[in-house]
C-alpha cells in the first residue's frame, strides 16, 4: 500500500486555523484550503495512505468517497510536485 | 579600548562608537570589535544601500559573514562574538555609523535573534514595533510616541529574542532616533535637545542617553505601516503574510536567508504571534492625526494594563 509523508524540505505553521508552509530549499511559501489543512494535519501525524486521508475527510465533510479520493489524489500530486510530500518507497 | 552596551551585549571595542551607551569596564564582554585588515572573499551585490553606497556580501566556509561598503569600511562577523572592522575612510563617525547598523546586525543574526528593519518604543510595559517601506513613517511614528512620554527601544534595526517560555521580547538597541527636520517641527521637538546628523542636511538625532532602557521589553504590537488610501486603516496580518511581510523587512542581505536560516526566520515570525499582535496599519495623515492615534493608544494601553 502506497504511503505518503511530509518531506524534510518543508516546515509549516498554523495560526488561527490557517496553515502556511515553507519549502526552505526552494524559498517558496504556500497556503492551504480547509480540506488541504485537514489532509496536512493528518500527514503531520505520520505517513498516511490515500484511504486513511480519505476517511479523515469524509468523516468531516459530506462528500462521496470516489470524489474525495480523486480530489485528494490531485492535492497529493500538487504537494509532491512542490516537494512538500513524498511517496514512501 | 572602549566599553559599550547595545542590543543587550557588553561590547569591548577598539574603535569609538559614539552612538552606543557607555558600558561597564568590569563586566565580561560578549562582543569584541577589532580594527584590523583581512582578506575579503568574492562578494555578491545586496539589496542594501546606505548613503548611496551599495553593500557587497559574502559568507565563507567557516560561516564568517562579510559586508563591504566601497570607500567606507569592510566588516567580518565571526561566531556572534567578534566583529572585525577595516576602515576605508578617515571619518570615524562615518565608520561608526556603518558599524552600528548592518554590521552589528550580522552579529545579532549569528546570535539567533529575529531581526526587523523597524523602530520600536515602550508603551506602558509593552514593546511596540513599527515597520514599512522607506518613507512609510517608522521613525516619525516612534518620535510621536516618544514625544508623548514613551521610551525609545530601537530605530532602524530592531532585534527580537524569545525567552524560555517562547515569548517574544524586544532587546533595546541604543539611544538614537533619527528624524527629519519636518518631523522635529511637526511634533514640536525642542531643537536644543536634538543633534544634527552628519549624513543629511535635513535630519536630526534624538539621543536619550541618560535614561535609555537596557532590559528586554515584551513584544506586544507590531505595525506594518503603509500609505495606501484604498485599504482599511487597520487589519490583522493574515497567516500567509506573517513570514512574507517580516521577510520583506529583513534588514540584512537576503542571501543570508537560505535553508536553515530561512526555516528559522519562518518559525520565529510565527513565534512572534504567540505574544504579539501583527497589524497592517495605514499611516495617520498628518502630525495631528498621528498624535491623536498615539494619545488614544496610550490611554487604551493604560486602561488595559
Amino acid at each position: 500500500m502506497t504511503k505518503y509523508q511530509l518531506t524534510s524540505d518543508q516546515i509549516s505553521s498554523k495560526v488561527a486555523g490557517e496553515t502556511v508552509i515553507l519549502n526552505h530549499n526552494k524559498g517558496a511559501y504556500y497556503g492551504l484550503n480547509d480540506v488541504g489543512v485537514l489532509v496536512w494535519d493528518n500527514l503531520e501525524k505520520g505517513p498516511q495512505t490515500i484511504e486513511s486521508l480519505c476517511n479523515a475527510v469524509t468523516s468531516e465533510y459530506e462528500v462521496d468517497p470516489d470524489t474525495c479520493k480523486s480530489d485528494i489524489d490531485t492535492l497529493l500530486k500538487d504537494l509532491i510536485s512542490e516537494k512538500l510530500v513524498e511517496v514512501i518507497k | 579600548m572602549h566599553h559599550y552596551k547595545a542590543f543587550g551585549l557588553n561590547i569591548l571595542s577598539e574603535i569609538e562608537l559614539p552612538e552606543l551607551s557607555d558600558g561597564d569596564a568590569s563586566t565580561r564582554h560578549d562582543l569584541y570589535i577589532q580594527s584590523a585588515s583581512f582578506e575579503l572573499p568574492a562578494l555578491e551585490n545586496t539589496q542594501l544601500y546606505r548613503r548611496g553606497v551599495r553593500a557587497g556580501f559574502a559568507k565563507d566556509a567557516d560561516e564568517n559573514l562579510y559586508l563591504h561598503w566601497n570607500n567606507v569600511a569592510s566588516f567580518k562577523a565571526s561566531n556572534g562574538n567578534c566583529l572585525v572592522v577595516r576602515p576605508l575612510v578617515d571619518d570615524n563617525n562615518l565608520v561608526s555609523l556603518f558599524t552600528v547598523s548592518e554590521a552589528l546586525g550580522l552579529i545579532l543574526f549569528q546570535r539567533g535573534l529575529f531581526l526587523l528593519h523597524a523602530s520600536a518604543v515602550r508603551v506602558g510595559n509593552e514593546g511596540w514595533c513599527f515597520m514599512g517601506m522607506p518613507g512609510a513613517g517608522k521613525s516619525t511614528t516612534a518620535a510621536a510616541f516618544i514625544k508623548a512620554g514613551c521610551k525609545l527601544l530601537s530605530d532602524d534595526l530592531t532585534a527580537i529574542g524569545f525567552n524560555d517560555n517562547g515569548l517574544a521580547y524586544i532587546v533595546p538597541a541604543y539611544p538614537q532616533l533619527k528624524i527629519w527636520d519636518k518631523t522635529a517641527n511637526g511634533l514640536h521637538y525642542e531643537k536644543s535637545e536634538l543633534q544634527p546628523v552628519s549624513e543629511g542636511v535635513n535630519k536630526f538625532s534624538y539621543q536619550p542617553k541618560s535614561d535609555f532602557l537596557q532590559e528586554p521589553v515584551p513584544l506586544k504590537e507590531v505595525f506594518f505601516l503603509h500609505k495606501a488610501r484604498n485599504r482599511k486603516p487597520l487589519v490583522p496580518l493574515s497567516a500567509a503574510e506573517i513570514p512574507t511581510e517580516t521577510l520583506k523587512n529583513f534588514p540584512l542581505p537576503s542571501q543570508l536567508l537560505t535553508e536553515d536560516a530561512l526555516k528559522r526566520h519562518f518559525s520565529q515570525s510565527f513565534q512572534c504571534t504567540r505574544s504579539a499582535r501583527l497589524w497592517k496599519k495605514k499611516r495617520p495623515d498628518g502630525f495631528e492625526n498621528l498624535e491623536k492615534w498615539v494619545s488614544e493608544s496610550i490611554a487604551e494601553q493604560l486602561t488595559a494594563g
